[in-house]
């Protein structure tokens, strides 16, 4: 891939499409730097890693409607009064496309200006996550409206050693339907036609929208990996967002 | 977002202003046919649309179109007094051109009727006496509209 603009960032928190009321992003990770000088560090500083943080922020056009089940949320209504709440965060740079890099997390909400404008401008919003786990680079496993029991193809994202764990995000945009319920699981195994497939991850049951983030702990020798969902109810209908990544 | 949609759109809604005449249309086409008090509904003066104002497939689309409003200029104080009715605002005037726009009902239906998100009129700019190539002479207003629309709505 080549440099882009950025115009179909997909962000999501929890069950909100986030994309649509954004158009400043910035999404962080850094150490705090420890100075280890000494009087044996022959004139130089000598800086180490001390802890590692995430920060998430992004600012643009606020909506205040509210959604049904079968809608997509507007971002007032889903952080409204969340503040210490912690979401599932995941961005998508190049748009939202199986397949394309996605980095995710989990996040407090910790700073929100709710309104913000002059008269007569565009009524904008910022907003500020603090990371509370890691941020893994993964990619975006399904971009789906699932409406019956089933998986993705899959693909070969590499084994997981004794120090790596397997991630997974997954944001439910809706849900719709009646009684509608969905169970995600991430599945491993040793080629590509997942002939022998293991459960590694299992989500509760969704009912409703939201998001859910999970990991397990490697080692885990197989390499190809997939997102595989069972679906019931009366005219079940999710728009999804699955990411998974090894780190 | 419907551009034709929301110039129609637009156009529609000043033809509730009594005795206004709305094009859809840029006014040099409609210049020399105008009955009366017309109003084209044209293109921002500096831009048209910003398409990406915010991220994703509904992205927020930004809508710049001015309204150029064409008052007979018989003299001089009838034709001011004709345009301040239409740019007044309020129960200062029973056909104002900004409240039919921002504040046609209570709750205002600023959507247009479901084509755009938002609007807004700004202000009004370059008023001055035009004459067409017929000799009728014209006192003319620009009155800039900004829309806020999502690409898919």
């Amino acid at each position: 891939m080549a440099a882009f603009a950025l115009l179909d960032v997909d962000l999501y928190a929890d069950e909100l499409d986030l994309s649509c009321f954004t158009n400043q992003v910035a999404v962080n990770v850094e150490e705090s730097v420890l100075d280890a000088t000494t009087f044996c560090s022959a004139g130089w500083e000598v800086p180490i890693a001390g802890l590692a943080s995430v920060s998430w922020t992004a600012s643009g056009p606020t909506d205040m409607a509210t959604a049904t089940a079968s809608q997509t949320s507007a971002v007032d209504e889903i952080l409204a009064v969340d503040l210490g709440s912690t979401y599932v965060l995941s961005a998508v740079p190049a748009g939202g496309t199986a397949g394309e890099v996605g980095y995710f997390t989990q996040g407090v909400l910790m700073n929100r200006t709710i309104l913000e404008g002059a008269v007569g401008e565009l009524a904008t919003h910022s907003v500020t996550w603090a990371g509370s786990t890691r941020m893994i680079r993964g990619r975006l496993e399904a971009v789906q409206t699932i409406t019956a029991t089933g998986n993705t193809t899959g693909s070969q994202l590499g084994a997981v050693s004794a120090t790596q764990r397997i991630w997974a995000a997954v944001h439910f945009l809706t849900a719709a339907g009646t009684t509608p319920s969905i169970t995600v699981k991430i599945q491993s195994d040793d080629n590509s036609s997942f002939t022998s497939a293991t459960d590694r991850i299992t989500f509760t049951a969704a009912t409703a929208k939201g998001a859910q983030f999970g990991s397990t702990v490697g080692a885990i020798a197989d390499d190809y990996w997939r997102a595989q969902w069972t679906v019931s109810g009366t005219g079940p209908s999710f728009v999804t967002r699955i990411l998974i990544g090894i780190q | 977002m419907d551009l034709r949609a929301i110039r129609e759109a637009v156009a529609e809604r000043l033809a509730t202003v009594p005795g206004v005449r709305p094009y859809a249309f840029p006014a040099d086409q409609v210049a020399t046919s105008i009955d009366g008090v017309g109003v084209a509904v044209s293109t921002g003066a500096e831009s048209y649309v910003d398409y990406a104002e915010s991220f994703g497939p509904s992205r927020t689309e930004h809508v710049f179109l001015t309204l150029s409003v064409y008052v007979p200029y018989v003299d001089p104080k009838s034709a001011y007094n004709t345009l301040d009715e239409l740019l007044s605002t309020g129960t200062a005037t029973s056909r104002s051109l900004v409240d039919a726009l921002m504040y046609d009902a209570s709750p205002p239906d600023r959507t247009l009727g479901g084509v755009c998100a938002d609007l807004v009129v700004d202000g009004v700019e370059n008023v001055q006496v035009l004459s067409i190539e017929s000799g009728a002479r014209y006192l003319v207003a620009d009155v800039p509209v900004r829309i806020i629309a999502k690409r898919n709505v």
